[in-house]
């Protein structure tokens, strides 16, 4: 089966896609082969066996294949020469593969968006890609395979009895802080409600299972509102905190988002090369974590809520540019003609065409990041960036849980006012 | 084939050779050459795909043509850089099938943009300044003439398709055009719409003498409105002359053997 022709539109241009779709193929077929052998052979089937060698009784095929093999999963090491290996040869079978037919590597090359010359191929074409769609079928499911094993993922730790009571007794706890939990409401309150819940599961395991567990039966303490007034100022703190890193982001971003946008920068060299800039500062600034910038701003202006407005600040610049130059992206393209077309500059166009149809998107996309902002600045104050999140991380050290949930259950009442309040707003300016 | 025009004739576009190929390889016009004479009504028709719009987009290069080249009032515009084609741009004005107004700005303010060609660019590309009060009148004046001076507050999202292609027309006229590109003005509008809209071009031809490239798929649209007509066929020239030359082979050959006219009322 030989692959049909091509309308050679640019020559160049095709060959950049195909042997980008090889590269792409050698790579997937590489993939496959270190799963097969990896995680298939040494991770599931070779201890797989190892755990029938050992168990009571033993089986002694499975002992002998063991011992033959000197398998020992606890000290396996995958050597890294063996990888080199396997990826060598699934690149070899990947680039035999696409010479010989073109699969999802071509596919992912945008081949697909190439027209062909005869059209009795494009019937033959659409076989291609059957064989690409198989492809990535295998690819999702090879994929989550190894990243089940990869995460340990055990349905049983999920359901063990020990974990459960703990889990059971810390939420008590932390309902606890949340006020009116714990008041009287005719003979008994939310938190025995609450109890007697968690202890229908408790009495389910005693029925099935031999090993009997008590039952939940702690009382309620709840924190007296002075502490909640200590709070409040804290959490005002992170509001703010979260607030100005938002509100001195967005110019920054509004601006920058234009340039970050394909649909844009299309039109010269010069500009493809600040996209390319502006995408990469992008993506370095918001791969860093927001908790690792407080760190490096508590160092460098000192603990408090300043250096964690500027974390915030730093990673809201790239998120909130990554999102409206989608929006950008999004735009209709009419209005851009309709005024390329009357000799508008191009600033001109961007300001009567593009802005109209994304300040919407903008203004929502601002709203949810302040909405993000401040659910963070909570965790940024674990590492001296101030405001809430310093209280937390100090309660949580001392294991005062209730006093967790209180303040846990602030946080919640402001995220549910800035949700509440950025519908409004939507809806306003609609 | 060419026209037969009066020897004192100007033409205000030549169009020689254009070849357009999209980067997906679709050859959207292989070399189309023709001339438009100054005053002209000159309706373009064919089958849809078959390069007209990409033709009226290469004319003002907002598509760039592959090859080729185009004689502006006897300017060649086919590789002037940004600056010199943007003043070429203020003198050709195109009106679009989907009217591509703003949709979220009044009237007056998408009537407004059509003189963003003479914005002074201070800073920013004048992108902050007031519009003077002089193009406000202005506008009012062109929504005058295509007869929604009323309108001109509302927002254009809440204008019906006849409505938002006067729009359109009102921001054209902004431009004081001497060329005017029409992308299937009346394709989404209804029969007696499309004459009231039609009739606002003609005007703008015989009154204000400008010239019109136009669009159109209804053949009985061409004949009342066109002065002279060119056909394309997969991206190829196949007919040129007069609509009225336009006869049962000639359809045949254009539409396709099994293709029957329909008529508009």
């Amino acid at each position: 089966m030989r692959f049909p022709f091509f309308v050679p539109v640019v020559e160049s241009e095709r060959r950049k896609r195909q042997i980008a779709g090889v590269i792409i193929e050698m790579f997937i077929w590489g993939y496959f082969l270190i799963f097969l052998s990896k995680i298939l052979v040494f991770s599931i089937i070779l201890p797989g066996i190892e755990y029938l060698a050992y168990n009571d009784p033993p089986n002694n095929t499975a002992l002998n294949i063991i011992e033959t093999l000197n398998f020992d999963s606890r000290y396996f090491e995958f050597p890294w020469l063996w990888f080199f290996n396997i990826m060598g040869i699934g690149a070899v079978i990947g680039f035999i593969i696409s010479i010989k037919c073109k699969g999802f590597g071509s596919w992912i090359a945008s081949i697909s968006k190439l027209q062909v010359n005869n059209p009795e191929d494009s019937l033959k074409l659409h076989n291609h890609w059957k064989f690409a769609r198989i492809e990535a079928v295998i690819l999702v499911i090879v994929t989550v395979i190894t990243g089940w094993v990869l995460t340990n993922v055990s349905i049983a730790k999920v359901f063990q009895i020990d974990g459960l009571l703990g889990a059971g007794r810390l939420s008590l706890q932390l309902a606890c802080g949340i006020p009116g939990v714990g008041e009287n409401i005719g003979s008994s309150s939310l938190y025995d409600a609450m109890q007697w819940f968690l202890n229908l599961f408790v009495k389910l395991h005693n029925a099935v299972f031999s090993n009997h567990v008590d039952l939940f039966s702690v009382s309620c303490q709840p924190n007296d509102l002075s502490y909640f007034s200590k709070a409040i100022g804290k959490l005002a703190e992170s509001i703010y905190l979260a607030f100005i890193a938002t509100f001195f982001s967005v110019p920054i971003a509004f601006v920058l988002s234009f340039f970050a946008s394909r649909n844009l920068t299309r039109h010269s060299r010069a500009m493809r090369l600040v996209y390319v800039l502006i995408r990469s500062y992008m993506n370095i600034t918001r791969s860093i974590e927001p908790l690792i910038w407080a760190i490096l701003f508590s160092v460098w202006i000192g603990i408090g809520p300043f250096a964690g407005s500027l974390a915030l600040m730093i990673h809201s610049v790239s998120s909130l540019v990554k999102q409206y130059s989608e929006a950008v992206e999004g735009v209709e393209e009419g209005p851009i003609e309709a005024l390329q077309a009357t000799g508008a500059n191009r600033i001109a166009v961007v300001w009567y065409a593009v802005v109209p149809q994304v300040i919407l998107p903008f203004l929502a996309f601002t709203i949810y990041r302040w909405d993000i902002n401040v659910r963070m600045a909570t965790v940024i104050g674990l590492v001296g960036g101030g405001g809430i999140g310093s209280i937390l991380i100090q309660e949580q050290m001392l294991a005062r849980w209730t006093q967790v949930g209180s303040l846990a259950f602030l946080i919640f009442l402001v995220v549910w006012c800035m949700d509440f309040l950025s519908a409004r707003i939507r809806e306003a300016i609609q | 084939m060419t026209f037969q025009p009066a020897r004192d004739y100007e033409f205000i576009l030549q169009v020689k050779d254009l070849v357009k190929t999209y980067p997906n390889g679709t050859k959207a016009l292989k070399g189309v050459s023709f001339n438009v004479p100054k005053g002209a009504f000159l309706a373009v028709i064919g089958l849809s795909g078959s390069g007209k719009s990409t033709l009226l987009r290469c004319i003002n290069r907002i598509h760039e043509p592959t090859s080729g080249s185009m004689i502006f009032e006897g300017r060649d515009i086919t590789h002037v850089k940004e600056q010199q084609l943007r003043e070429a741009r203020t003198k050709i004005g195109m009106v679009f099938q989907h009217f591509n107004l703003v949709n979220r700005r009044n009237v007056l303010n998408n009537v407004l943009t059509g003189r963003l060609g003479r914005l002074e660019n201070k800073f920013l590309g004048g992108i902050f300044q007031k519009w003077p009060e002089k193009w406000i009148e202005e506008a009012y004046q062109a929504l005058r003439i295509v007869g929604i001076e009323d309108k001109a507050l509302i927002r254009a999202d809440g204008l019906s398709g006849g409505q938002k292609q006067r729009v359109a027309i009102a921001r054209t006229l902004m431009q004081h055009p001497d060329l005017l590109l029409a992308d299937e003005p009346v394709a989404s509008l209804d029969p007696s719409t499309s004459y009231s809209v039609m009739n606002y071009l003609r005007d703008l031809n015989q009154k204000h003498n400008i010239t019109v490239v136009c669009n159109l798929h209804f053949l009985s649209l061409v004949r009342d409105y066109s002065t002279h007509v060119i056909a394309l066929k997969n991206g190829e020239l196949v007919f040129e002359g007069k609509p009225t030359d336009i006869t049962e082979k000639w359809f045949k050959d254009i539409y396709g053997s099994d293709a029957r006219e329909v008529e508009i009322h």
